[in-house]
C-alpha cells in the first residue's frame, strides 16, 4: 500500500470529474477553426488602404446601411403582426381546424427565399403566371414587385415562421395556474389575456424578432434576384467585379457591426424581465378564448396569408415548371446538381454533428469561463451572415492555403462554421438530459472514460444527433451565397442553379431545382415539425 | 472478494479534506467502515455528507487526507484513482440505471469492464462484422443472474429501467452496484425518491440485502430514522466534520453536542446548574453524564421520551422530584402523542405518551425525569 501511495503522479491521478482531455482537445480545435474567418476578417479589413475605408463615408454606404435597416425592421414588424395573431389563434382561441391552420402556417419555412423571390417574380414578370390567368380577364398589367417592396414581400412571407414557432411555443410554456390565479382574483379572460399572458411573451417575441431580422440582414438570394441593394448584395457585386477585395471585407465588417447590433437590442429587451414558469403544471390545457363571429375575420386573414405564401408561389412554380417541360428544357444539369446537393450536404452535415459533439460535452458537463468561451465561439456562425463567413474564408484560403481554393474542402469548412450551431443546439438539449449520475454510475462500475462516452453517452443522444445532422443537411441544401463563391467552378448545386437562372430571367430552367429544394426541405421539415413543442396539441 | 482480514478495514478515511471556491465542505473528516458493517453519515443538508461519499467513490477530488478501500489506497499523497479503478460499487440518489439497456444488461455492465468478460468487445465487434460467435454463457451471466437473484428480481432481466417500479428499480441499482462484488458500497440518499410508505419496507429489505451479501456499506441520509434503522453505526455530520459517530442508539441517549442532540430528536433543554456530577434544574436535582462535573452555566437535555407525567396527586407530598405543570400543548399522532408542559417558573418541556393516556389541555400533571442527564455548556458560553 505504501508503494502504490509513493508511486509517481500518473494519468489516473487527474481530476476524475469532467470531460476527458481528448474532449478538451478536440472542443477547443473547433472553437478554434470556428473563430478563424471573423478574426481574418478583422485582419484583413484592418489592412485595408484608407481609400476602401473612406468609402465608409460616401453616400452609397449610407444608402446601403438605410436600406438594409429599412429592410430589417419592416420584415421584422410585420413578421410579428402576422405570427402574434397567428399564434393566439391556434394555441388560445376555438378557431375550427386549429391544427390544420397551426401546420399550415409553419409550412411556408419550406421556401427558401431566394426560391420564393423566384416563384414572385415568375409569378408576377410581364409573362408571368397572374398575367397567363389574368390577362384573359382584361388585366392589362400586374404590379412589378421588384426592388425594396418584393424583398420585403418575399422575405415577409416565407421568414415569419421563425417568429411563429417561438411564439407557439412561448404561448404554451405560459403556466395555466397564473391565469387561473388571475381569474380567481377577479380579472376577466380578456383582461387576463393581455395582463398575464401577454407580458410573458416578452422573450418568446424578442428571441423571434432576432431571427427574423438576422436572417433578413443575412440573406443573400432574395434581395439579389429582386434588385434591391443591401449589403450582401453589395458585398457580393464587389467580390465579383472588382480586383481590390478590401472594400468587400470593409462591407463585410460593417455588416457584422450591424449584426452586432440587433443582438444587444435583443440582449437589452430580454434582460430587463425575466419569467418562470414551473415545468411540471404546463400539462394541464388552458381555456380557449370564444371568437364569436370573429371567427369568418380569423378566417379570411388565414385564406389570405397561406393565398400569398402558400398558393401562389407553389403555383407559379409549378406553372414554370410545366412550360419548361413543354419546351423540352434540358433536366441533365438538374440531375447532376440534385446529386452534388445530396452529397455535399450530407458530408458537412456528418461533419457538422462530429465536429458539435466535443463542443456540446464540453458546454454541458463543464461549467467555467474556459467552457463558456467554447460554446460561445462554436456560436459565431449563428450570427454572421453566409456572405460574410464566405468572403473571409476566401481572404483565408488566397493568402494561407492558396491550394485549397475553389475546393470542396473550403465549401465544406464554410458549411461548417455556418451551421455548427445547428447542430450543437439538438445535440446539447439531448446531453443535458443524460443525467451526469448515470456516467457516474458507469464509471464507478470500472469503466474508463472513453468506455462511458461509448457504451452509455453516445447511444443515448442519438437522438440529438439524428436531428442535429437533419437540421445541417437541411441548412446546407438551402445555402446559396457561401456556395456560390466557394464551390468549384462549373459545380452548381440545386440552390445555385435557381439563382443563376433566376438572375437570367429563365424561369422555367429555374423552377425545377426550386420545386426539387422545396421537396428536399419539406420531407425533413415535416419530422422537425412534428416534433417542435410548439406543434403538439 | 479476497477473505477479509478482521483487523484490515473495508473503508479508512484520514483527514479528508475538500472546498469548494474557498468554503471548506469537508473539513478533516476521518472514519472506518468494518467488513460486512454497515455506516450511515448522517446529517442536514450542506453538512457535507454527500461530498464525502463522492470523494471515497472518486468523483470528486480531495484536497488533503487519505481513503483506504479494503486496505488498498486509493487516495493519498499525489494519488487519487479514478472511480473506476476504486472498486466500489455506488447506488444513486437517482438510481441512474441506463436507460438505454435492459434490467439483465444494466447489471452485467460492470462485469464487461476491461478483463471482466472473455471476448467481450471483440467478440462483438466480430458479430457486428457478420461473424458468427457463440453466445456462451459466461461466468458473467451467472453473475449476472446471481446477483438479481439477491434482490428477488430474476424475472425481470428482459425489463427496461422504465418498465419498473420505484422499489424495483432501486434494487437493480443495487444488484447492479453488488454484481461485480466490490469492497464497498456507498448508498447516496438512496430512500429519498421513493413513496414514504414504501420507505419503511425498502429499507429492511436493502439491510437484508446487503448483510445477505456480506458487503459493507457507506450511506448518506439526512433522515436520523432511516439512519438510525438501517446503520449499525451512524456518523453524524455537521459543517464539514464528523461530530459524532457511534452506535444509534450511544447517539441518541448522549449526543455529543447540542446541535447533534437537536438533529437526531426532539429535545427540550433547562439551564442550570452542575456540581460534584449532579445538575440542579427546574426539575430538581439529577446525577450527569458527560465531561461537564461543575460548571453555573450548563443545560440539561431532556428527551419526551424520558418525561414521565402523571395525574396531579391528590395527596401532596411531592417526593422524588415530582414537578407540577400544567398542559399547554397536544399534539396526537396516533401511536403515540405528545403534550407541552409549562412548568412553575415559565418553562416549556416536552412529554412523548402512549397513545392511550388521556391529558387534555388546561390540565395540571405531575411530572418528573428519569436520570441521570446529559448537559452541555449553555449556548452563551463559549463552545467546549
Amino acid at each position: 500500500m505504501s508503494l502504490i501511495a509513493s508511486l509517481p503522479r500518473s494519468k489516473s491521478t487527474r481530476a476524475p470529474r469532467g470531460p476527458a482531455p481528448v474532449v478538451w482537445i478536440a472542443a477547443l480545435t473547433v472553437a478554434g477553426a470556428m473563430a478563424v474567418p471573423l478574426v481574418y476578417l478583422i485582419v484583413r479589413a484592418a489592412g485595408a488602404d484608407a481609400d476602401a475605408w473612406n468609402d465608409l463615408l460616401r453616400d452609397s454606404t449610407w444608402r446601403l446601411l438605410r436600406n438594409t435597416v429599412l429592410l430589417a425592421v419592416s420584415v421584422t414588424g410585420a413578421s410579428i403582426a402576422i405570427s402574434l395573431p397567428i399564434a393566439w389563434l391556434v394555441v388560445r382561441s376555438d378557431l375550427p381546424l386549429r391544427r390544420v391552420w397551426l401546420v399550415l402556417s409553419v409550412l411556408p419555412l419550406v421556401f427558401p427565399t431566394f426560391v420564393g423571390a423566384l416563384a414572385y417574380i415568375a409569378a408576377m414578370g410581364p409573362r408571368g403566371t397572374l398575367q397567363s390567368i389574368l390577362g384573359p380577364l382584361g388585366v392589362e398589367s400586374v404590379p412589378q414587385i421588384t426592388g425594396f417592396e418584393g424583398a420585403f414581400l418575399a422575405l415577409t412571407l416565407f421568414s415569419y415562421p421563425y417568429l411563429l414557432l417561438t411564439l407557439l411555443a412561448g404561448m404554451r410554456g405560459v403556466d395555466p395556474s397564473m391565469e387561473e390565479a388571475s381569474r380567481a382574483l377577479g380579472v376577466g379572460a380578456w383582461r387576463t389575456f393581455f395582463r398575464v399572458v401577454v407580458p410573458q411573451l416578452r422573450v418568446p417575441l424578442a428571441a423571434g424578432s432576432l431571427l427574423v431580422a438576422l436572417y433578413v440582414v443575412s440573406d443573400f438570394g432574395a434581395v439579389s434576384i429582386l434588385r434591391f441593394d443591401t449589403f450582401t448584395r453589395a458585398i457580393f457585386v464587389q467580390m465579383q467585379s472588382s480586383f481590390d477585395r478590401s472594400a468587400a471585407a470593409v462591407l463585410g465588417l460593417e455588416l457584422v457591426a450591424l449584426v452586432g447590433l440587433i443582438l444587444v437590442i435583443e440582449a437589452v429587451t430580454r434582460s430587463r424581465g425575466r419569467y418562470y414558469s414551473s415545468g411540471a403544471a404546463t400539462t394541464r390545457k388552458p381555456r380557449r378564448i370564444r371568437l364569436g363571429r370573429w371567427r369568418w375575420a380569423a378566417l379570411a386573414f388565414l385564406i389570405l396569408l397561406m393565398l400569398a405564401a402558400l398558393v401562389t408561389p407553389m403555383a407559379a412554380l409549378l406553372d414554370w415548371l410545366i412550360r419548361g417541360l413543354r419546351n423540352n428544357e434540358p433536366m441533365h444539369d438538374l440531375w447532376a446538381g440534385a446529386w452534388r446537393s445530396l452529397w455535399v450536404s450530407a458530408v458537412a452535415a456528418g461533419i457538422a454533428v462530429a465536429a458539435a459533439l466535443p463542443v456540446a460535452i464540453v458546454a454541458v458537463r463543464r461549467r467555467g469561463p474556459m467552457a463558456g468561451l467554447v460554446e460561445r465561439v462554436s456560436y459565431v456562425g449563428f450570427a454572421l451572415p453566409g456572405i460574410v463567413v464566405a468572403l473571409s474564408i476566401v481572404f483565408f484560403a488566397l493568402n494561407v492555403v492558396p491550394g485549397l481554393y475553389q475546393s470542396w474542402t473550403l465549401l465544406i469548412f464554410a458549411y461548417l462554421v455556418l451551421f455548427l450551431p445547428q447542430s450543437i443546439g439538438p445535440l446539447r438539449s439531448s446531453l443535458v438530459r443524460v443525467r451526469p449520475s448515470i456516467e457516474e454510475a458507469a464509471r464507478g462500475l470500472g469503466r474508463p472514460r472513453g468506455s462511458v462516452l461509448a457504451t452509455v453517452t453516445l447511444p443515448l443522444i442519438v437522438p440529438g444527433m439524428v436531428s442535429g445532422f437533419a437540421l445541417v443537411f437541411l441548412t446546407t441544401m438551402k445555402e446559396l451565397p457561401a456556395t456560390l463563391l466557394l464551390a468549384p467552378i462549373e459545380f452548381d448545386t440545386l440552390a445555385t442553379q435557381v439563382w443563376l437562372h433566376a438572375e437570367e430571367a429563365f424561369f422555367a430552367r429555374a423552377s425545377a431545382p426550386g420545386l426539387l429544394l422545396i421537396g428536399v426541405a419539406a420531407l425533413p421539415m415535416t419530422l422537425i415539425l412534428i416534433r417542435e413543442r410548439g406543434l403538439r396539441d | 472478494m479476497t477473505d477479509t482480514d478482521a483487523a484490515t478495514p473495508a473503508l479508512a478515511c484520514r483527514g479528508l479534506r475538500k472546498s469548494f471556491g474557498g468554503a471548506a465542505a469537508v473539513h478533516y473528516v476521518s472514519f472506518h467502515v468494518a467488513p460486512g458493517e454497515i455506516l450511515a453519515l448522517l446529517g442536514p443538508s450542506g453538512c457535507g455528507k454527500t461530498t464525502t461519499l463522492r470523494l471515497i467513490a472518486g468523483f470528486e477530488r480531495a484536497d488533503a487526507g487519505t481513503v483506504r478501500i479494503g486496505g488498498r489506497t486509493v487516495v493519498g499523497e499525489r494519488l487519487s484513482l479514478p472511480p473506476e479503478e476504486r472498486r466500489v460499487g455506488m447506488v444513486f440518489q437517482d438510481y441512474a440505471l441506463f436507460p438505454h439497456l435492459t434490467v439483465g444488461a444494466n447489471v452485467q455492465y460492470g462485469l464487461d469492464a476491461p478483463g471482466g468478460r472473455a471476448g467481450g468487445r471483440g467478440a462483438r465487434l466480430a458479430r457486428l462484422a457478420g461473424r458468427y460467435v457463440p453466445y456462451a454463457p459466461t461466468p458473467a451471466d451467472d453473475r449476472v443472474r446471481e446477483a438479481l437473484a439477491l434482490v428477488s428480481l430474476e424475472g425481470k432481466a428482459d425489463r427496461y429501467p422504465h418498465e419498473l417500479s420505484g422499489g424495483e428499480a432501486q434494487r437493480v441499482a443495487l444488484a447492479r452496484a453488488l454484481a461485480p462484488r466490490p469492497e464497498l458500497i456507498l448508498l447516496d440518499e438512496p430512500f429519498s425518491n421513493l413513496d414514504t410508505r414504501l420507505r419503511a419496507a425498502v429499507r429492511a429489505e436493502v439491510r437484508a440485502i446487503l448483510k445477505r451479501a456480506g458487503a459493507a456499506a457507506v450511506f448518506v441520509t439526512h433522515d436520523q430514522e432511516e439512519a438510525f434503522s438501517l446503520a449499525d453505526r451512524v456518523g453524524v455530520m455537521w459543517e464539514g466534520r464528523v461530530a459524532q459517530l457511534g452506535a444509534p442508539a450511544a447517539i441518541y441517549r448522549r449526543p455529543a453536542t447540542r446541535a447533534v442532540a437537536e438533529f437526531v430528536g426532539d429535545a427540550d433543554f433547562l439551564p442550570g446548574r452542575v456540581a460534584g456530577g449532579v445538575v440542579t434544574t427546574a426539575l430538581g436535582r439529577a446525577a450527569t453524564v458527560g465531561e461537564i462535573s461543575d460548571g453555573d452555566r450548563v443545560e440539561a437535555m431532556l428527551r419526551p421520551e424520558t418525561v414521565r407525567v402523571a395525574a396531579a396527586a391528590a395527596d401532596p407530598p411531592d417526593d422524588d422530584g415530582w414537578v407540577t405543570a400544567q398542559v399547554v400543548e397536544h399534539t396526537y399522532y396516533g401511536h403515540d402523542q405528545v403534550i407541552g408542559l409549562r412548568l412553575a417558573e415559565g418553562a416549556i418541556v416536552h412529554a412523548r405518551l402512549d397513545f392511550d393516556a388521556a391529558h387534555a389541555v388546561g390540565d395540571t400533571v405531575r411530572l418528573r425525569v428519569e436520570g441521570p442527564l446529559v448537559v452541555f455548556p449553555a449556548p452563551a458560553a463559549p463552545d467546549g
